[in-house]
């Protein structure tokens, strides 16, 4: 081995500026793939991110029948009550469904101070926090004693509370505040981040407290819950086609209706997401192999001339007794070498890239106007990569080195020793 | 030791050339033998032929026993790298390895240990008296000393056959005598069988018998354990 690295350093050294264009091309090719690969990994965390909810949760939305049923013509509007929720809750789905939060809303006027703003209202269950994924910057959120003594506090968005807590003061400030919505006080308990996506202003209180104080009755605008043991696509159809038809029989509507209730399931819209994952990922992999591609041609090319120039020498070890077989290795490992060394170059170059591109970019909102979202989050690249990177150099130098080592192995002695 | 039987060797590079015409030849252990021939006799190419560094068409070559033919590159190999130690015209030293290393060559592709390797390899050079030498690369040496590092290469395995192609083709007429008196004390020490190519009469002289090519065939087999024919002489050694 020490004598197969000897011989390539010495030949590696006889075309310094040659080895060094080609591997300049492997660097180029790798680094290439990394960047790539960060920057797609950057997009898709912020898309994972964006789509900021709990993925083994569903939310349930009220609609219209579209079938004729017991008497009532199609079309008609459902409104979601009490005994959605229970029916949740009860033994047909306790198997899979964990904790559920009904959510009514009420539209009012928000006013402290000298501001007031039109905002939404929503009773919500502690759970809500959860499926939602709302991040609190400060404070809590609703918590059970809130909905078991239906205290009247709210959880208010940081951009609103920044508003509300007037110039030069901070969102925080408004911890503890009695604010007026319509005719009643709250007390500002909790402060959430917002990343504007519904474009208004939601501000979260118990489900409790607006029930009675909005006299909602049973009435119930939208359920979300979180469940278990739902893993594949066939499973979650089978319960959301289950618990369409519970809906449909206490609505007096067609027990087949699926347009009655529309469920949002987040899990099988993550298991599309990770599908969709898989093809970007897929894609950046072939991109940047293709990049690489045109360093290892550049790798073969000059181990083809290398092998021309060495015929004599070669010829020369296959007349002492070389087999074409070390002759091979000879080339393969030579080549391996430059695209393994000039591949660590740019791979950790690429990761440089990445760092920097996590460090200035990444993370950064991009305003749309009515909301904000976050293009690039934690743009690198894991050390899967990097092993699969590794490796990928290690195949590309062999597949470079063989047309060059086959040449090798085929050289003539008598043809070789001749070729002064 | 060498047994051809009507060997037959045609080159088809665009014109065919029937270079050996039914070559019969038969040499012995431990004989010291020159082929001569003048240019385009088809000497070298029995050599390669010798060698197993060339195929042939027809006939049968039997080398010490085994008959050589249609073996793999792989079989071609092991059998030179035991059987038989090339000298070549131009030395044919790798030019980035010191004499030690060009030495050691033969033994790695044998698959001997590195420090066995050295150790043989200083061996032989010291017995040619390059022990000094042993750290110079190729350039760095005349072309006698070398013409020595080649012979140590070619010794260091014991092979049975010294295959020697025009040894003295690019050496003075001293250094000539030098190494064609190196060879004959190897002949005659260890027995060895060395077979000289060349188309100089003076180191012809120097074997014990003297093969004649002549269009490729074999001309006349002259006994010379005289060494007398005709021997090194400034007339014969001005190229």
């Amino acid at each position: 081995m020490r004598d197969l690295l000897k011989e390539m350093w010495n030949s590696l050294q006889q075309n310094k500026l040659r080895t060094a264009l080609t591997g300049f091309s492997v660097a180029w090719g790798i680094f290439m793939l990394i960047v790539l690969l960060g920057a797609g990994n950057g997009l898709l965390n912020a898309l994972m991110n964006n789509s900021g909810t709990l993925a083994h949760s569903m939310a349930i939305y009220p609609g219209y029948t579209s079938k004729p049923y017991g008497g009532f013509d199609k079309w008609r509007e459902i409104k979601l009550d009490a005994q959605d929720v229970r029916n949740l809750e009860g033994k047909a789905f306790m198997e899979n469904v964990d904790e559920v939060s009904p959510v009514v809303s009420h539209s009012d006027t928000l006013a402290y101070g000298m501001e007031t703003f039109a905002c939404e209202l929503r009773g919500v269950t502690p759970i809500y926090k959860e499926i939602d994924k709302i991040q609190l910057i400060a404070g809590r959120f609703i918590n059970a004693l809130d909905i078991k003594e239906q205290r009247r506090c709210i959880v208010v968005a940081r951009n609103d509370a920044e508003v509300l807590a007037g110039r030069r003061r901070r969102a925080e400030e408004m911890l503890g505040k009695e604010v007026a919505v319509g005719a009643f006080l709250f007390k500002v308990v909790g402060i959430y981040k917002s990343d504007e996506s519904f474009g208004g202003t939601r501000i979260y209180a118990p489900f409790t407290t607006l029930r009675t104080l909005y006299a909602k009755g049973k009435d119930i605008e939208e359920i979300y819950f979180s469940f278990h043991g739902l893993d594949t696509e066939e499973q979650n159809q089978a319960f959301e086609k289950r618990y369409r038809t519970v809906v449909n029989v206490n609505h007096g509507a067609a027990p087949d209706d699926d347009r009655t209730v529309y469920i949002w399931n987040r899990l099988i819209q993550n298991m599309q997401m990770g599908k969709a994952e898989r093809i970007i990922r897929t894609a950046l992999w072939i991109l940047g192999l293709l990049t690489l591609l045109s360093g290892i041609v550049g790798v073969s090319n000059i181990m083809l001339i290398t092998v021309k120039e060495r015929t004599h020498e070669f010829g020369i070890r296959k007349a002492i007794g070389a087999r074409p077989r070390s002759l091979m290795g000879l080339v393969v490992l030579e080549s391996v070498a430059i695209t393994a060394f000039f591949g660590y170059i740019g791979m950790f170059f690429g990761l440089v890239a990445n760092e920097i591109m996590n460090a200035t970019i990444a993370g950064n909102p991009v305003d749309m106007g009515v909301t904000q979202i976050t293009m690039f989050v934690n743009p690198t690249v894991g050390l899967d990569v990097a092993v699969q990177a590794t490796l990928t150099l290690i195949v590309a130098g062999t597949l470079a080195g063989l047309i060059p080592a086959w040449k090798a192995a085929k050289v003539k002695p008598i043809e070789a020793l001749r070729a002064e | 030791m060498i047994q051809l039987r009507d060997i037959n060797k045609t080159y088809n590079n665009g014109q065919p050339l029937h270079v050996l015409k039914g070559v019969n030849l038969d040499i012995d252990r431990g004989e010291f033998v020159s082929i001569m021939g003048a240019s385009g006799s088809g000497k070298s190419t029995l050599l390669n032929i010798l060698g197993i560094l060339d195929s042939y068409d027809t006939g049968e070559y039997w080398l010490d026993g085994t008959l050589v033919r249609d073996l793999s590159e792989n079989q071609a190999a092991a059998l030179r790298n035991r059987m038989i130690g090339f000298i070549f015209q131009s030395y044919n030293l790798i030019g980035f390895k010191t004499a030690v290393e060009n030495v050691e060559l033969p033994l790695f592709y044998q698959g001997v240990s590195r420090k066995k390797r050295n150790l043989m390899a200083m061996e032989y050079l010291d017995r040619l008296g390059l022990r000094d030498w042993a750290g110079h690369y190729p350039n760095e040496m005349s072309g006698g000393q070398k013409q020595r590092v080649a012979i140590a290469r070619a010794l260091v395995t014991r092979p049975q056959l010294i295959l020697a192609d025009e040894p003295t083709g690019a050496l003075d007429s001293r250094t000539s005598v030098e190494i064609m008196d190196l060879l004959g004390e190897l002949n005659r020490e260890e027995k060895m069988t060395i077979i000289v190519v060349t188309h100089e009469s003076g180191v012809a002289n120097a074997t014990d018998k003297i093969i004649h090519i002549r269009d490729g065939v074999i001309g006349s087999i002259d006994e010379n354990t005289a060494h007398r024919s005709s021997p090194f002489s400034a007339a014969t050694l001005i190229k």
